[in-house]
């Protein structure tokens, strides 16, 4: 691990990383918002203003009162929104861009033909086609991981990325999951599950009919479902260990004990009492936002916790 | 057949790259006259469409006002024989030998201006002159590492210096991208031709800032620092540091300590050695220069100063591309290499004196006026195109200011055939060849970039402004047989396997 191709940047890293993010984001966004979209149709007002509700908890923070269709154009188009689908795809080809010397042509060239067709698009444009614009992004999203994964060496570069495509996909789901487990009706797992695209995952698992707690068993710890929250903090912590290899243990920089900590958990039944349950997806979000700030502190600012009293990014230049 | 050529006429009095030769029945034009008849300008252009597409996917664009675009590739190259070009290439490296000894010198002891070849005003007063600049570099370092000289070709068909470019020039990835494309468009020729290589110019590149790493360094690392995504030439900047291998930094990616420049990592810090700049002077070192860049690295002219870091192109370059200085290129040459400068300037009016100050400002319509410290053709007007009001402006700024400004003749330059709509007519265009230097010697790229103005009669090329580009040919000599009778080929070879099968199946 000592050829210049190993050198990647703090900033590269965390262009990769936010490339990763982004690039999942617009298609988790894409998948979700397509399914509740569909389930709509021929469905009651008050499903409708629910989701409505919690959509607008999971990806913008605001409660929102408008119709689903608003909702959803503008978290699909329009780019004032900053958690849009069309503001992720400006994002990721802005970090692409500034990677540009650390990412495969192949995927350079996809991410950049997406943005160009992404940013002609007007909100007029999509009055009820919506559909279309949702498949065409997942389309592309899937396109580019594909070609990331055949493309790329496997390298530190390589393992950003993935890392940024990892704890986007743990951050939805583990969003969705908590906003979903508030209102209570059982009707909507199916939704749950088809919006991360595992409802025939999960009936091919389990053989059984969708059911809470079911449902938040597969989508917690089934080992055999890549999408599950153990299955990508096993992964997670798979492409942490490798790019700590090589970091100076004494200066802090080692896997925090959080995550082997929380996949320990994970391996057991969980607990059939909600309220548990509660915690433990609480839980699991503290550490999710810790180990965010783990990636900060270790990779991207890395000199912060040496001894040198170097600048810090952040002090000179904001 | 017609061919499209038929109807190209040249403009009256433009020396027309084409009919000139064409008429000396140049083989090399003529060929590709003929393959273009072959072909037919339909496909020819639906070929060039479809390169553009690719090139737009691959982002292989420049930035005006915010807009990404594609640089126009007309589909029709420029061809320069080799004789002339070896001509060309001798007076490009004199100049920059000559303007890297003039560098060295006004930096340094300043001979020249004691011993009254050029008057110290003429550097004391120049904008660009770098006080922070002011030292004798490492031996092994060089001040200009990368040059790119804008050259036209004058009414009577010679190659002449329109201006120096010493600082940060670009336009090399597009020469390499539009030979590229070319290999797309006009696979027929390359076959035919013996095009002179432009795909060097990396590896020469980084050679040569390997070559001027701090000596006690064994494996240097290299960078090229760019000012970011927005940069309209940040294409280039990611094409260099890809081919070149090294990797891509912006400024807050570096950091100063100790007279040593540092590149943030994700497994802490790693010493720079190299560093290809693309960001001006003037933004490069707040402590230095202005103080309110936020691309700047702090720290880093004094880290220069010291040894610990080379930077190419060098600072404080602006004073030898300085318009002015430019006029008095062949003192320079004559000065430091005694000898006589093998590439012609444009005969260029010095308003110091107030004789010709009157004169420039009664005949302002007939005549350029330039800037002398501007790049990239900013602030320039042609008289015989300016507005009243312009020229009144123009007038009014050269009184107040003769060292700002340098007045020269318009030239008419050459045209060359370029595909405007459905037809061939004649553009004008200028050259820009790089040139490489490093402490061995130097490297220019075969050809260059050659800027083509798609508007007609106009004579502005640069690309924010409407222009395009051709791919520049050097042709050391081809094989006339292979072109005019490759269809003979194809038909012989043709009725060779109707003869074989009939063999067969009489067997």
């Amino acid at each position: 691990m000592t050829s210049r191709g190993s050198i990647v940047l703090a900033r590269t890293a965390e262009s990769l990383y936010w490339l990763g993010r982004y690039m999942e984001r617009s298609e988790s966004m894409a998948r979700i918002l397509d399914v509740h979209l569909h389930e709509i149709i021929g469905s009651n007002d008050d499903n409708e203003a629910r989701w409505s509700d919690q959509m607008s908890t999971v990806f913008s923070f605001e409660r929102n009162v408008e119709s689903f269709d608003k909702l959803a154009l503008g978290l699909s188009l329009d780019e004032t929104v900053p958690s849009s689908i069309r503001y992720s795809i400006e994002r990721a080809y802005e970090n692409a861009k500034s990677a540009r010397d650390a990412i495969s042509l192949e995927y350079w060239e996809l991410i950049n033909v997406a943005f160009g067709r992404v940013s002609r698009y007007t909100l007029d444009q999509f009055g009820h086609g919506l559909f279309t614009f949702y498949s065409i992004i997942k389309e592309r999203c899937a396109q580019g991981r594909g070609l990331a994964v055949s493309t790329m060496n496997r390298d530190a570069a390589w393992h950003f990325l993935n890392l940024g495509y990892n704890v986007e996909q743990l951050d939805i789901l583990l969003r969705l999951i908590i906003e979903k487990r508030r209102s209570k009706i059982p009707e909507d797992w199916v939704v749950v599950l088809r919006s991360i695209g595992g409802h025939e995952a999960f009936l091919r698992a389990t053989n059984s009919p969708v059911s809470e707690i079911g449902s938040l068993n597969f989508l917690i710890q089934e080992r055999i479902f890549p999408r599950s929250i153990l299955a990508t903090m096993l992964r997670i912590s798979n492409i942490v260990n490798e790019l700590l290899r090589g970091l100076d243990e004494s200066q802090g920089f080692s896997l925090p004990p959080e995550l082997p900590r929380q996949i320990a958990r994970l391996e057991y039944p969980l607990a059939s009492e909600t309220g548990e349950i509660d915690l433990l997806l609480d839980d699991l979000w503290s550490s999710h936002l810790l180990m965010c700030n783990f990636y900060y502190e270790t990779f991207f600012s890395p000199l912060s916790k040496s001894n040198f009293n170097y600048p810090l990014r952040s002090e000179v230049w904001r | 057949m017609t061919s499209p050529f038929d109807l190209y006429k040249e403009n009256a009095g433009a020396f027309d790259e084409f009919i000139v030769n064409s008429n000396a029945q140049d083989e090399n034009w003529l060929g590709l006259a003929k393959s273009i008849e072959n072909l037919g300008l339909s496909e020819l252009k639906r070929r060039a469409i479809e390169v553009e597409q690719t090139q737009s996917a691959r982002g292989i664009t420049f930035t005006v006002g915010g807009q990404e675009r594609t640089f126009p590739l007309d589909p029709l190259p420029r061809i320069i024989a080799y004789d002339e070009w070896n001509k060309v290439e001798l007076g490009l490296t004199q100049r920059i030998a000559a303007l890297e000894a003039f560098l060295d010198d006004i930096y340094g002891s300043q001979e020249i201006v004691r011993d009254k070849v050029i008057p110290k005003r003429v550097i004391a007063n120049a904008t660009q002159f770098s006080r922070p600049a002011a030292f004798p570099l490492m031996e092994y370092q060089m001040r200009i590492t990368v040059a790119g000289l804008d050259l036209i070709r004058d009414e009577k068909g010679e190659l002449v210096v329109l201006e120096d470019n010493l600082r940060t020039p670009s336009g090399v990835s597009y020469v390499i991208e539009n030979r590229r494309a070319m290999a797309r468009i006009l696979p027929e020729l390359f076959e035919n031709y013996e095009i002179e290589p432009v795909t060097d110019y990396p590896s020469r590149l980084l050679a040569s800032l390997i070559s001027q790493a701090p000596s006690q360094v064994s494996d240097p690392l290299v960078v090229v620092l760019t000012p970011g995504i927005y940069n309209s030439a940040y294409f280039e900047h990611a094409f260099l540091a890809r081919q070149m291998g090294v990797p891509l930094v912006e400024p807050r990616d570096l950091f100063a300590k100790g007279n040593e420049i540092f590149v943030r990592t994700t497994k802490s810090s790693r010493r720079v050695d190299v560093i290809y700049r693309r960001i001006d002077d003037e933004y490069i070192d707040p402590v230095f220069f202005r103080p309110d860049s936020y691309l700047g690295v702090p720290g880093l002219v004094n880290a220069v100063r010291a040894g610990g870091v080379t930077i190419a192109n060098a600072v404080g370059n602006g004073v030898a591309d300085d318009k002015l200085t430019y006029a008095y290129v062949d003192e320079i040459i004559d000065y430091y290499l005694h000898q006589k400068p093998i590439l012609k300037n444009i005969e260029t009016y010095r308003l110091e004196d107030s004789d010709v100050l009157s004169f420039v400002v009664e005949n302002a319509d007939r005549l350029v006026i330039k800037p002398v410290d501007a790049s990239g053709g900013k602030g320039i007007v042609i008289g015989s195109q300016a507005t009243d009001q312009e020229l009144e402006e123009v007038k009014a700024a050269i009184v107040a200011n003769p060292r700002g400004f340098i007045a020269q003749r318009i030239v008419n330059f050459s045209t060359i055939p370029t595909v405007v709509g459905n037809n061939i007519e004649p553009r004008h265009a200028d050259l820009r060849p790089f040139i490489v230097s490093s402490p061995d010697g130097r490297y220019v790229v075969p050809g260059g970039l050659s800027r083509v103005a798609l508007e007609a009669g106009s004579m502005v090329v640069n690309s924010s402004q409407g222009g395009g580009s051709k791919d520049t040919w050097i042709i050391k000599g081809r094989s006339r047989q292979r072109i005019a009778t490759s269809s003979q080929l194809q038909k012989n070879s043709q009725s060779q396997i109707a003869i074989d099968l009939a063999k067969e199946s009489a067997q």
